[in-house]
């Protein structure tokens, strides 16, 4: 056997859970710390610009900036470090700035293709909130604005946002979202991720884009079988993946799975 | 207009070639090292630490333990996996401080009953170990079935 | 005189060899044309996106092995690359060499399994074997270096499993020579053949404009004149130092389509080969945090799949597990354009749009 061999593998390996000092676990912040890699651009969007430059510098002095990129972000308390489980209500919405930034300069973590403060401008009215996730921007729209802004993102010369990659939910226990993960086959580099946010668990109803991008209606139909969120709109809402007669929504987290 | 003629000159050139099968059961097939078959449990290394049984991502691998009341040592009563569950992934190799687990070279897995896929230390002892180094410890061991009767264990949930 | 005719439903599938898995289509058709297609998907649906919440994110990386089963290094690196977005980690340059060679690896033995179904569903059958025999070649290293035929579960957040010997190196190496061969060669056997052109030359047109609307990738765009590609044009990895073209058509055909992947096979022994060339020294894991517990936010990683633009989504709460894991299969989207497609043509024909657009139900259903 390769005993030798295996041995070595073992101590370069990360992902072993060790059973010794379970007081040893750090937080996130600092278990990423200690991995820190070197200044040096992993990824090729990271283009030095004034913008980046500034919110670098914030995050090595430990947090993100004050949230001037998304003004109108419901301020929640932030989690608690350590957390397990996110509360119930709102705080458990991933407030970009309410961790301490995980890493130094090398990360791409502002938009380089527009400035945050630009794009809630652009697409005017019905915009909740508009945050930077790991250089993407997330934009939050109220649910009736939905379609206006996404034909905007998909016609407009800036945007020009014609590839739905993808359509899925998340449930946040107290509320479920909508997420349309937008990509430009103009602009390959360019991503933007559209939520409608705080629908009720209930009742979730949110207009449908297929009439936008016909690449909605799969992915939208999934997201009804699995999380039951009905899209007005669409043309065969039905069930995707589970058989027709399925009782519940098995991506829900009150979804009883075990019988 | 000919190129089908190309098309069979191809097959005529192929029909010459070394074969590349092998007669199954007659002849095995070649197990590269490090590939990933059914465990050998080797339970005089084993120091019971769980490393294993908390990095399985289908939850199969039971370790029954006591700690020692002087030494305060860990004592390994019974180590169990249920092998029907099992992807084969090699994870609890990889944690494995001590090599008390390893993925062996068995691939023939199939089996007439699933009882006869729950695997006791019996089962997986590796080539040359006899059954004397299989521990007997105290205390209540898991023999399989129902998963959710299953002892608790500490999961990073 | 009209004939009358009558419409027939009938269902094609789960189980018929054609669909590639467990995919059914429900079929309206009239006399030979095809009036309706309603796909019927799901039969594999094993619900990895809810356990996935459950599990920690390396615990996570067998399970995207099992998704789309033909290409399980790339599912791999997708997720993979996702957490180590999150995380910030830089990986070694060698890893990430060995990364890119098996995933050209798993890319050529995909290509290769649809080339030779692709063609058994048009009824050649010599093809599949030549192809399979290929593929063999392929899995057995992967084999060596993983540990498992097809679910490898090769990748570690921070690099890869084990390292590869120079030995593995030279016997990849020189197969790629082999395979460039093996290429020419069916070629000659298929690609020439004037039955099969004219069993896929203008079967199942689309343009530019019906590939961006229903969101296709992969080679069902890049046949439309496109040259989206996840590794030229938004590029991840060490894609940038490679030196490879992206094959495009314009017709928008099946036929198209099945050059563009002959092509992409050529590609990618050109990519393996300047990796084994360039392959600088270094450790194959890099510094990674025992315990995985990205920072709250959410992260979308896109890859360029054999089947298209393949992509992870991970909300993160900050704990060692994901919130919400969502995974964007290229096929998935590819098939929801099946229906779109297939109105109007003939049944054989949509048998062959079927086989070109290279469905994993694995993939599909997740």
């Amino acid at each position: 056997m390769d005993d030798e061999q295996h041995t070595n593998e073992h101590d370069e390996s990360s992902d072993t859970k060790r059973e010794e000092k379970p007081s040893e676990r750090p937080p996130a912040g600092e278990a990423v710390g200690d991995a820190q890699a070197p200044a040096g651009a992993p990824h090729p969007e990271s283009a030095p610009t004034p913008e980046a430059a500034r919110e670098a510098s914030q995050q090595r002095s430990g947090r993100l900036p004050e949230s001037s990129t998304s003004p109108t972000t419901p301020t929640s308390p932030p989690a608690k470090e350590g957390e397990k489980q996110p509360a119930a209500a709102g705080s458990a919405r991933p407030a970009g700035g309410a961790r301490p930034a995980p890493r130094g300069a090398a990360a791409p973590q502002v938009p380089t293709w527009i400035d945050l403060e630009e794009l809630k401008r652009l697409l005017g009215e019905g915009v909740e909130a508009v945050e930077n996730q790991w250089g993407t921007p997330v934009v939050t729209v109220q649910a009736d604005q939905l379609l206006r802004i996404a034909e905007k993102l998909r016609d407009d010369e800036r945007f020009r946002f014609d590839f739905l990659t993808t359509m899925t939910a998340v449930d946040w226990r107290s509320y479920l979202e909508t997420v349309y993960l937008l990509q430009s086959y103009e602009y390959p580099t360019h991503h933007l991720t559209l939520k409608v946010s705080h629908l009720d668990s209930d009742n979730p109803r949110v207009p449908s884009v297929t009439g936008i991008w016909e690449a909605a209606g799969w992915p939208e139909r999934e997201a009804y079988d699995l999380m039951g969120i009905y899209f007005e709109g669409h043309p065969d809402l039905r069930r995707l993946l589970l058989p027709e007669d399925w009782e519940g929504h098995p991506l829900r987290k009150a979804y009883d799975y075990i019988d | 207009m000919f190129r089908w003629a190309k098309g069979y000159a191809y097959t005529g050139k192929r029909l010459f070639e070394k074969t590349v099968t092998i007669q199954y059961p007659q002849q095995k097939p070649k197990i590269p090292e490090g590939w990933r078959g059914r465990h050998y449990f080797y339970p005089d290394r084993c120091t019971a630490c769980d490393a294993c049984a908390r990095v399985c991502p289908t939850e199969v691998i039971t370790v029954v333990s006591h700690r020692d009341p002087e030494t305060k040592k860990k004592i390994l009563d019974d180590y169990t996996i249920e092998f029907e569950r099992c992807i084969l992934c090699g994870y609890c190799e990889e944690a494995c401080p001590v090599d008390a687990i390893k993925m062996g070279d068995v691939y023939e897995l199939a089996s007439y009953a699933r009882e006869q896929e729950f695997m006791t230390q019996e089962k997986m002892l590796p080539p040359g170990y006899s059954t004397d180094v299989v521990v007997h410890g105290q205390g209540e061991a898991y023999r399989g079935g129902d998963y959710r009767t299953k002892p608790e264990k500490k999961v990073n949930h | 005189m009209a004939l009358r005719t009558e419409e027939l439903t009938f269902s094609l599938g789960p189980q018929h060899p054609s669909t590639h898995g467990v995919f059914r289509a429900m079929v309206t058709i009239d006399g030979e044309r095809v009036v309706h297609v309603d796909p019927v998907i799901g039969y594999l649906h094993r619900g990895t996106e809810k356990i996935a919440e459950w599990k920690t994110y390396p615990q996570i990386i067998p399970y995207t092995d099992r998704m789309d089963y033909l290409s399980a290094m790339l599912n791999n690196y997708c997720h993979v690359g996702a957490v180590e977005k999150l995380l910030g980690l830089e990986i070694p340059e060698h890893a990430e060499y060995i990364r890119i060679i098996v995933m050209e690896l798993n890319r050529i033995a995909s290509h290769l399994v649809w080339w030779g179904t692709f063609l058994l569903d048009l009824g050649a059958m010599s093809p599949f074997l030549y192809a399979f025999k290929d593929r063999q070649v392929i899995l057995d290293l992967l084999e060596e270096i993983s540990g498992a035929r097809l679910t490898y579960s090769y990748m570690r957040i921070g690099g890869v499993k084990r390292d590869a010997t120079q030995e593995w190196l030279r016997r990849v190496d020189d197969f790629m020579d082999e395979m460039v061969k093996n290429i020419q060669g069916y070629n000659n056997l298929v690609t020439g053949n004037e039955i099969f052109q004219s069993r896929v030359k203008n079967v199942g047109v689309y343009d530019e404009a019906f590939a961006k609307r229903w969101g296709l990738s992969g080679a069902c765009l890049r046949c439309t004149g496109n040259s989206y590609d996840v590794r030229k044009s938004d590029p991840y990895s060490l894609y940038p130092k490679f030196d490879f073209e992206i094959p495009t058509r314009t017709s928008g055909d099946v036929w198209a389509r099945y050059i563009i992947r002959i092509e992409e096979m050529l590609q990618s022994i050109r990519i393996v080969k300047q990796a084994i060339r360039n392959l600088p020294d270094g450790p194959f894991m890099g510094k990674a945090p025992r315990n995985i517990r990205p920072p709250k936010g959410e992260v979308y990683f896109h890859i360029e799949s054999p089947r298209g633009d393949m992509g992870c989504y991970i909300v993160s709460d900050g704990s060692d597990h994901p919130y919400r894991w969502h995974w964007r299969a290229p096929e998935f989207a590819n098939l929801a354009a099946f229906p779109a497609i297939t109105e109007g043509v003939n049944i054989a024909d949509m048998i062959a749009i079927l086989g070109a657009i290279d469905i994993v139900l694995g993939g599909v259903d997740r």
